[in-house]
């Protein structure tokens, strides 16, 4: 059997596998609730939850678009190491209070907390839609950016047995029935295998490609020697856009929907901190070593820049499967964990997605089996309208990557303020979430993504919360016996 | 002294008519209730913990801002540690540093469920209420009245 055909095989084992498990979740359900399909009945233990966070945080642009940047600008995007970790410092802020509250108070979505703690007040409502709807916007961008990934690997693990766009639209709807069927369990037990996986290939391939090139010191005098630009220590622009984008995913990544749920999937607390303790390494072993892989590339390979860089990392496992029946099922073990982590993610996309969409948009905050219906009939429909944008192939993975996260990190006053601060008003929170959205989108349509290496997400977000404390201020001055800046909860 | 004269809490006593006084399960959770919590504020040593968690990550933040090459002249030659440039090496050992106390700082956070919860979220007269979210404790949302669904 050549390559293909036993990538084929592998994908179709792979697959089946999935189906398997989206079933034996559907049998393990308890109810139809909202509560059940969409957090798995509340009951994840340490371990399927680091695996679940693990495999769900990193995903198609982690293992596609990361090493395709790293291969464009070299060694400053070891950054992306520090981002990833910025996360699980940046949940200290946000997950020792949200989690008591989402269990005793019964959260489903991350809308939840934010009609808790601003909807009986004016404009509470018009938030939470504001909220819902840049989020909602952002796993849109997100599961486009995986069913993308999806597809190049399909093709690619298959040698094109399988095209492009039938990747895209097949894989898609493997995830479709089994997180239909199963729910938060399937998602979550899935991850958990898809997450070995993944850890257990990249490292193996880093491995292969350091033997190979006679050590990490022969790969960085290579790369000075090939494009020296590549070794060069970031100007001042730079390191402003090293802090910046550090700031930026590191902020906006807590607010993503699908980690805010396994924030109220854990089974206890403690099942969390564990988990968060665990994953605070994992940047090590994931985005350092895709940093690292895309790098070792550079002397290696010669792709055009743009979408195809996106592709370093099947055109190294490709050259890996020459290299014998060793290489060859390496890299299809590689192949298949990359496939894993794009499909954990897309996966939890569509689920926090069905849910936030009933719930935060619609409104419908009850537990009833209506609600998980009619959470799987709008995500199946948000999928759907999707896949012909996903059949575009032009846009690099890292673009959509910031695009998302420019307009999620003007949430964070919401989250990270608002459970803290006591004073912040809904008004306020809304007007400040305007302005910020307002000034980064704005801008990255007018062509200045960044100012001075800044993120215009960022400065947007400074500006936003400038916004939030002016109005929350002014506002409770008005209030007799009100001390304005008696502030924190 | 002072204590025995508050009022006290019903700790469930019956009498019974055989062998006295025994205790009542409810009792148990009263009495679990009213006393000094293993991991409250009572507990020095979680005291003592919570004092440490700060220090720990503001130590992360200096080092996020040492991982960043800040202190290299752009024109500098490339120098070599550990097989990588210099500050490459410098921004992983930071990272790695980043990890390890990140990780103890988070098996030193207690995150209880049944803590008390924020005061942005109790404070009705701030936040105006709340609708279609569950009753504190109950871990159950209340029906929604907009809800029209059995």
């Amino acid at each position: 059997m050549n390559f293909s055909e036993v990538g084929l095989l592998a994908l179709a084992v792979y697959v089946g596998i999935l189906l398997c498990v989206g079933e034996i979740a559907n049998r393990s359900r308890r109810n139809l609730s909202p509560g059940d399909h969409f957090l798995g009945g509340r009951d994840l233990g340490v371990f399927v939850l680091f695996l679940t966070l693990y495999a769900t945080a990193y995903s198609g642009n982690s293992l596609l678009g990361y090493p395709g940047k790293a291969y464009r600008v070299g060694f400053s995007f070891i950054m992306a190491t520090g981002f990833m970790m910025a996360i699980i410092v940046v949940f200290h802020i946000l997950v020792p209070r949200l989690r008591p509250a989402a269990v005793q108070r019964g959260y489903v979505t991350p809308g939840d907390f934010v009609r808790d703690r601003f909807g009986g007040q004016p404009g509470g409502r018009a938030l939470v839609l504001a909220v819902a709807v840049l989020m909602a916007l952002a796993l849109a961008n997100f599961l486009l950016a995986q069913l993308k990934a999806m597809g190049e690997v399909a093709s690619l693990v298959t040698g094109d047995l399988i095209p492009y766009s039938w990747g895209v639209v097949g894989l898609a709807a493997m995830i479709l029935f089994y997180e239909t069927r199963g729910g938060m369990r399937a998602v979550a037990w899935t991850d958990a295998a898809q997450g070995i996986l993944m850890a257990v290939g990249l490292i193996t391939l880093l491995g292969w490609l350091l033997s190979g090139s006679g050590g990490m010191e022969a790969v960085t005098l290579e790369v000075a020697r090939v494009r020296p630009e590549a070794v060069a220590v970031p100007n001042a622009i730079g390191c402003a856009n090293w802090l910046s984008t550090i700031l930026l995913l590191g902020l906006a990544s807590v607010i993503y929907p699908q980690a805010i749920q396994r924030i109220y999937a854990a089974r206890t607390g403690r099942a969390l901190s564990q988990s968060f303790a665990w994953m605070t390494f994992m940047p090590l072993l994931t985005t350092l070593v895709v940093t690292l892989i895309g790098i070792a590339a550079i002397p290696r390979l010669d792709l055009a820049a743009g979408a195809a860089t996106d592709g370093v990392m099947p055109v190294l496992l490709r050259e890996w499967a020459q290299q014998g029946t060793l290489g060859q099922a390496a890299a299809i073990l590689v192949f298949i964990g990359a496939l894993s982590a794009i499909m954990s993610t897309a996966d939890s996309c569509l689920l926090s997605l069905g849910s936030l969409l009933v719930r935060d948009l619609l409104g419908q905050t009850g537990e009833t089996a209506a609600q998980t219906r009619m959470g799987k009939v709008l995500a199946a429909a948000v999928l759907i309208a999707i896949i012909p944008l996903a059949l575009e192939r032009d846009l690099t993975l890292w673009r959509l990557i910031e695009l998302k996260m420019e307009l999620l990190i003007q949430c964070v006053p919401a989250f990270l303020m608002g459970i803290h601060w006591v004073r912040q008003s809904a008004v306020a929170t809304l007007a400040g979430l305007l302005v910020g959205t307002a000034f980064a989108v704005g801008l990255t349509l007018m062509g200045t993504p960044q100012w001075g290496g800044v993120h215009v997400g960022v400065i947007g977000l400074g500006l936003n919360i400038a916004v939030v404390v002016a109005l929350s201020v002014w506002e409770r001055q008005g209030i007799p016996g009100d001390t304005p800046l008696e502030e924190l909860a | 002294m002072r204590a025995a004269s508050k009022p006290r809490p019903d700790l469930g006593w019956h009498r019974s008519t055989t062998r006295g006084r025994m205790l009542h399960i409810s009792a148990c959770r009263t009495l679990v209730k009213t006393m000094p919590r293993a991991s409250g504020n009572g507990n020095p040593g979680r005291t003592r913990r919570l004092g440490l968690r700060p220090v720990l990550l503001a130590l992360i933040a200096v080092l996020y801002v040492i991982s960043i090459p800040w202190y290299r002249g752009d024109d500098q030659e490339l120098r070599l540690l550990l097989g990588l440039p210099d500050w490459v090496a410098v921004a992983i050992l930071c990272y790695a540093l980043v990890a390890v106390l990140n990780s103890v700082v988070w098996m030193r956070t207690p995150i209880e469920d049944d803590a008390p919860l924020s005061r942005a979220l109790t404070s009705r007269a701030l936040t105006g209420g709340t609708k279609g979210m569950g009753a504190p404790g109950t871990g159950r949302p209340t029906p929604d009245p907009g809800d029209s669904t059995p």
